[in-house]
């Protein structure tokens, strides 16, 4: 996903190319501060994936910012970002309204934080803890 | 040294002033201190008319940083034959520094 910053004439602008895993990395943090969410699910691909990041950022001398449970897709024509997330939550809570807070929560971080808003954000409950994943 | 490398090293320099942000390479490691070369250079590519940069965002939001960047790292295009060439600033990934408040 690329936006223009129009400060330039047109012909020398700056682009700026946001990657899908700072879109991930931003929603996993943001999902999991959110009540009633116990944990971010990553799943067989995600664990796969994640174990290629956290190598890739070790190359790069980076603590790696979790991204696992999250999945970022980023269209270009047209401009698009949709983000999928996989989570447990608590019993103690209301399933939908959990869910309903994360996307309210991954959406305004993502946007603060990248400047592109999200035309989607997926919420899949994996798993619900009876007992509000305390025990 | 040629234009291109010339160019590669002042626009890294330029990037180094910039808080926030830095070169998407291993220049952190132990083995990056180890080899006689700035492994920095593999951030950037540079064609007739495209200068891309390659970044690791340090903090958000991310859009103050880049715009930042660009002030700067445009300067340094002023006067080389790279003036006109369009720049990409391609953000790789974010530190998990940078989440914590």
């Amino acid at each position: 996903m690329t936006r223009e910053q129009p400060q330039a004439p047109a012909t020398r602008l700056v682009e700026t190319v946001i990657t899908p895993p700072v879109i991930a990395a931003v929603s996993a943090h943001a999902a999991a501060k959110v009540p009633g969410v116990v944990r971010l699910e990553p799943g067989l691909r995600g664990l796969a994936g994640s174990l290629t990041r956290i190598a890739r950022q070790k190359i790069k001398g980076l603590e790696p910012a979790p991204t696992e449970g999250v999945r970022a897709f980023l269209e270009h024509d047209p401009p698009d970002v949709r983000v999928e997330i996989d989570l447990s939550l608590s019993g103690l809570d209301q399933a939908a309204a959990t869910a309903q807070a994360v996307q309210r929560a991954v959406t305004r971080a993502v946007t603060e934080a990248t400047g592109l808003t999200p035309s989607a954000v997926s919420v899949s409950i994996l798993d619900i803890e009876i007992r509000g994943g305390l025990l | 040294m040629t234009a291109r490398s010339e160019l590669t090293a002042s626009l890294l320099s330029a990037l180094r002033e910039v808080p926030g942000l830095r070169a998407a390479t291993p220049s952190t490691t132990a083995a990056a201190s180890a080899v006689p070369w700035d492994l920095d250079v593999m951030a950037v590519d540079i064609t007739e008319h495209v200068v891309e940069i390659r970044v690791v965002a340090l903090s958000v939001p991310i859009p103050p940083l880049t715009e930042a960047a660009g002030a700067v790292l445009r300067a340094v295009l002023a006067g080389t034959a790279w003036e006109n060439a369009s720049l990409r600033l391609v953000v790789t990934d974010v530190d998990a520094g940078a989440l914590i408040p």
